[in-house]
């Protein structure tokens, strides 16, 4: 359920970052945020999950539980799906949107009809590997969760202090599978989309 | 940059009101009575360390957490973790559980950070069931502050046949020149600064809590020289080593050996043993003396219901109860009240329950302040 909501929500919001970092070059916060977006996928997760755990503690705006888990996993996964898309906006035709208003498509029928479906296979394999991290992610989860609240992978390593049960092989079987199953869809969308601008 | 000065001071505000909250907690556990509760339970406990719902049933104990419920009226929201490290930075940061599972160094860091709630004696009356060599721990004088779980031993486990165990197994397997040389090249030390000089020292015949300088440097001395002989300081796979034959003699801690040792068994569709881990491998407690750990439970500050933890921690506490936690774990019950309960395949089992004059010789591990740095110092040398 973690990972299915960071997943939605954080593709939303690294879509709309990418998006934002791809047209509006000449804003002054641009260099910063750019910088800002990528800290996550740099720092390394233990920092990140003891400043989460922190910020939620102190703020106290979200008590900690299956809330603060989504949140982390969101603020994380915004910044992959990001990249994943503006390498996809970064290959796209500018003329595609002129030639989109030329014929006098409003902006929200441009972005609709036009830029979406170009940028579709950047924002799902953006979406799979948003997925695929919040499934995987042990560090942050086990810092951040609350009472009643925990994940599969953080249940899972703290089997390994009683040394390995069937249990694990069971789980873990199911987690690489699934894992590998979602890079590849993944790699795939990507891939595809590729194919379809090539012969368009 | 004025608007940033105010999110900052308004952040003070809050964790200023935060701290603030701690002592509340001490004050409502000095004045719960016995089996008041005060709400549902947050139970932060380490992974599959109690047996709930299947597990317990699998297992044929009885589900602690669901009797409780019934027996007190209330909610146990129980939440796992796999470090004591992580479960100290949240509880530091802040996060509301009723109570924890620390293991003893872990206590004496949380007490002295003021981190746990003193516990109340008429709130937990059964403090009375343990047993006289956990009832004034170094890690926690008096247990005021934590009550003992479960407690287990460091020792050597080995593969039959590897050393001389016809008089007891020794530390000398490890540490005497000539018997460490039939096993050369396959022996593994803990990777654990207090551990690993703590078995030499008692080798050595001194106590594992030494702080005299000339002795903690002959044990020093004596890991250099048992170097060469010895593949790997390693605390945290070295089941693994030694199940799969890298190495045949392993410093380490009772639960994982029994762990490892079930793991390997194997069992055909009818659940029939066809191949038993303790036919190849066992684990014993040196004569010389050995170290002893403890899991206790305990009450953070940041407790909400410090009067539900009490009434719990009380019905752990309880004979047959604390019986039911050792016949699910596999370890040593440190409930006196409790080993007349205690099925007689664990409590028999001198590798689990040590016999009276093996017991003895076990010794905690003290924090000793300053000198800690010694030793932290000390293991650096002796590792090279």
């Amino acid at each position: 359920m973690v990972a299915l909501y960071s997943t939605v929500i954080s593709t939303l919001f690294g879509t709309a970052a990418a998006l934002a970092l791809d047209r509006y070059r000449r804003w002054i916060g641009r260099g910063p945020f750019d910088a800002l977006l990528y800290l996550p996928v740099i720092i390394p997760d233990v920092t990140m999950a003891i400043m989460l755990l922190i910020w939620f503690t102190q703020t106290q705006i979200v008590t900690p539980g299956i809330g603060t888990i989504t949140l982390s996993h969101i603020a994380f996964n915004i910044s992959f799906v990001a990249i994943v898309v503006r390498a996809r906006l970064a290959h796209m035709d500018p003329a595609m949107e002129d030639a989109a208003a030329d014929l006098y498509a409003n902006r929200w029928q441009t972005f609709r009809r036009v830029t979406l479906p170009l940028i579709m296979p950047g924002v799902l394999g953006g979406a799979l590997l948003a997925l695929t991290l919040s499934l995987d992610d042990v560090v942050i989860t086990s810092l951040v969760q609350g009472p009643g609240s925990s994940t599969l992978p953080v249940y899972v390593f703290g089997l390994i202090r009683k040394p390995v049960t069937p249990v694990i092989n069971a789980v873990s079987t199911v987690m690489v599978t699934a894992s590998m199953v979602l890079v590849f869809a993944s790699l795939a969308v990507q891939r595809r989309g590729q194919q379809q601008e090539e012969t368009t | 940059m004025k608007r940033l000065v105010m999110v900052m001071v308004a952040l003070a505000l809050v964790a200023a009101a935060c701290g603030g909250g701690s002592s509340g907690a001490q004050s409502a556990a000095d004045d719960c009575a016995l089996g008041e509760v005060d709400g549902d339970l947050n139970f932060y406990n380490w992974t599959d360390y109690i047996a709930v719902g299947l597990g317990a049933e699998e297992a044929e104990v009885r589900d602690l957490v669901a009797d409780f419920e019934a027996e007190f009226g209330v909610k146990v929201i129980h939440t796992e973790y796999s470090s004591n490290e992580a479960m100290l930075q949240q509880i530091d940061a802040g996060v509301a559980y009723d109570v924890v599972v620390p293991s003893d160094y872990m206590v004496t860091t949380m007490r002295e950070a003021d981190l746990l709630v003193e516990l109340n004696s008429d709130a937990v009356p059964n403090m009375a069931n343990i047993s006289e060599l956990f009832a004034d721990p170094p890690y926690d004088p008096g247990n005021q502050f934590s009550a003992p779980y479960l407690w287990g031993t460091t020792g050597i486990g080995y593969k039959y046949g590897s050393i001389d165990d016809s008089n007891g197994v020794s530390w000398a397997s490890i540490f005497d020149p000539e018997q460490a040389a039939q096993n050369a090249g396959s022996i593994s030390l803990l990777n654990d600064t207090r551990e690993t000089l703590g078995s030499a020292l008692i080798y050595l015949g001194y106590s594992l809590n030494t702080t005299n300088e000339a002795e903690v440097d002959e044990a020093v001395q004596l890991i250099v020289d048992t170097k060469d002989k010895i593949l790997a300081f390693n605390s945290t796979d070295y089941w693994t080593l030694l199940s799969s034959g890298e190495v045949d003699v392993a410093q380490g801690w009772s639960g994982d050996f029994f762990a490892e040792y079930y793991a390997i068994s194997t069992y055909d569709d009818d659940g029939n043993v066809t191949y038993d881990g303790w036919d190849d491998f066992t684990y014993a407690i040196p004569i010389e003396g050995s170290a002893a750990w403890v899991d206790t439970v305990a009450i953070p500050t940041t407790a909400e219901h410090p009067c539900t933890a009490q009434a719990f921690i009380n019905y752990l506490l309880d004979g047959e109860n604390g019986a039911e936690l050792s016949n699910y774990n596999y370890y040593a019950s440190p409930n006196g009240a409790a080993q007349e309960f205690i099925w007689d395949e664990v409590l028999l089992d001198e590798t689990i329950n040590p016999p009276p004059d093996v017991m003895a010789k076990l010794e905690f591990f003290q924090d000793l302040g300053d000198f800690n740095n010694y030793y932290a110092d000390a293991f650096l040398r002796a590792k090279g």
